[in-house]
């Protein structure tokens, strides 16, 4: 235990460091900050405030802008949860390139240590990062149109701790298989660049067409992409309905219904919908295994040796 | 307190072994020289002495623990110096061997005494608390070596040590493998530089194409005495 608490403390060191590493997973939440800044936050106004006028519906600024900043935060936060585990855990494969995992296995560490504390160094780093982003994006939220309640906080903090634990399982397992610097290059450049498009956050599923969409239903961060999206914007949508409501609107729940399933609030593996708690279990799942199935390639290359 | 015992290694998918049948016994207070041509299979026996490759038969001893089943307890014995050691350039020297010292479980009255010995000898100090990145090659083999010694272990195992080390401080180290014998303790450690296992070495070992040649006092490998070591070597590894 206590040789694992060293090295705890050594990768977590290490990782916060290496400025490299510590940008590098700071550039994909970067980009995404820097689309919504630039032009996505204006083209998803339009296209919101087209619908609803389509509707003949009028909503505040406010609400406009609590659901605009809520899908920024979901988008946000689903991204780097995934991205900034896969940075962090590319210690595990620095290791392997500089040859500090054998000058480890010459001393009392044993392997499997070596594993553990990889993979949790690996959360421990991802999660500061990503509770320090879901911090400064409640005050944006704030600031912004704050709908979101206590119940959908403590779920915002669940998702993001279980996509942690999901992109660090997931980064173990490939990284594992790494060994140079070019894999180092090639993972993450395909991982920062593709894992925010499959998995909804840049651009809502609604709009990829029917084949690709039930692809990216086979996987796992898709669901949580969606979790996020329920709990940043179900107050929205709440204020959205009430206020509607008390103008008489005939409507309300086909427009509510309407906006949940363009951001992917509402999403249908096939033709069927997707309950949060399916997502969660969804989720939960896809740890275990990739947790499982890190642990049997650790056992399988011990044996192996 | 050191023992290879028929020890062989033959990596997957060659046909010859790269160490064959070596027998290697270090007793308490021996410096024992292990030298060798390129390639003669001197840092595939100091791999599995370190407990980092697995001999293909044959066992290894540390300390009486046998380091393929008693890996931890055997590497807890062992200090490792090489000439290519990693370190961690973000890191200071002091966080460097503070790391070590924290593997190997090292109290802080301990490793600060220790530390500023060590520190003293290789004249350190003040280069201590700077970035590791900022070290010149034989800083980095000096703060290597503190590291290895921070947890004062028996066995120390030294691969080419003297790389990159000034006179003094290959002086010191010199220094401080024979007092460290002369506790009753093993120094195993290779080398190239023949001067240097002829003056310092109680026994040395030759090795060439994986076989052990010669082992022996250096008055039991000169039968004739005339001869330098070197002139052994170059004989006996010639002819094989």
């Amino acid at each position: 235990m206590k040789t694992f608490c060293v090295m705890l403390k050594r990768n977590i060191k290490m990782f916060f460091k290496d400025k490299g590493l510590f940008f590098t997973s700071m550039i994909t939440p970067l980009i995404l900050l820097v689309l919504y800044a630039t032009f996505l936050s204006n083209v998803y106004k339009d296209s919101f405030m087209g619908v609803l006028e389509e509707a003949g519906v009028t909503v505040d600024d406010r609400l406009m802008n609590g659901l605009v900043g809520g899908q920024l935060f979901s988008s946000l936060l689903a991204v780097s949860c995934v991205t900034v585990s896969f940075c962090s855990n590319m210690l595990m494969v620095q290791d392997k390139v500089s040859g500090a995992r054998k000058d480890f296995l010459m001393g009392p560490i044993k392997k499997s240590t070596l594993a553990f504390s990889y993979y949790t160094a690996s959360a421990f780093s991802t999660l500061i990062i990503c509770m320090l982003a879901m911090v400064a994006c409640f005050i944006y939220i704030a600031i912004i149109g704050w709908y979101i309640t206590v119940a959908d906080v403590f779920c915002i903090i669940l998702d993001v701790f279980l996509l942690v634990m999901f992109g660090t399982a997931l980064s173990s397992v490939i990284n594992y298989f790494l060994s140079s610097q070019g894999h180092i290059s090639a993972v993450g450049s395909i991982v920062s660049s593709c894992y925010g498009f499959i998995c909804g956050a840049y651009m809502p599923l609604a709009s990829f067409a029917d084949g690709l969409r039930n692809v990216v239903m086979f996987l796992p961060g898709t669901y949580g992409t969606s979790l996020l999206r329920n709990h940043t914007l179900n107050g929205v949508f709440a204020e959205m309905s009430s206020q509607l409501s008390a103008s008489n609107y005939p409507a309300v729940d086909e427009v509510v219904k309407g906006l949940r399933d363009s951001v992917d609030c509402n999403i249908y593996f096939f033709d069927g919908q997707v309950e949060v708690g399916t997502m969660y279990l969804v989720l939960s799942v896809a740890v275990v295994a990739l947790v499982a199935t890190y642990v049997v390639i650790n056992i399988l290359s011990k044996k192996k040796n | 307190m050191l023992k290879l015992n028929s020890v062989s290694k033959r990596y997957a998918k060659s046909d010859t072994y790269a160490v064959n049948d070596v027998n290697i016994h270090v007793k308490s207070g021996e410096i024992y020289g292990f030298i060798g041509p390129n390639g003669a299979g001197k840092t595939t026996t100091i791999k599995m002495i370190i407990g980092v490759l697995a001999p293909s038969e044959g066992n290894i001893e540390v300390n009486g623990a046998d380091i393929s089943r008693e890996g931890n307890y055997a590497k807890k014995h062992i200090g490792y110096v090489s000439d290519s050691h990693t370190l961690y350039d973000r890191l200071t020297g002091k966080e460097y061997v503070n790391f070590l010292a924290d593997v190997y479980g090292v109290g802080q009255r301990e490793r600060q005494e220790r530390c500023e010995r060590l520190l003293e000898l290789f004249a350190m100090k003040d280069a201590f608390n700077s970035q590791i990145s900022t070290y010149s090659h034989g800083m980095k083999q000096k703060i290597s070596i503190i590291g290895a010694l921070i947890h004062e272990p028996p066995v120390w195992v030294l691969d080419e040590p003297m790389t990159g080390l000034d006179p003094q401080s290959s002086h010191v180290l010199k220094t401080l493998m024979r007092e460290h014998c002369d506790k009753g303790n093993v120094v195993f450690f290779s080398t190239h530089v023949l001067e240097v296992a002829e003056k310092l070495c109680d026994r040395v070992g030759i090795i060439s194409e994986g076989k052990l040649i010669a082992q022996g006092s250096l008055d039991e490998i000169q039968a004739d005495k005339d001869k330098s070591l070197e002139e052994i070597f170059l004989a006996l590894t010639q002819k094989e």
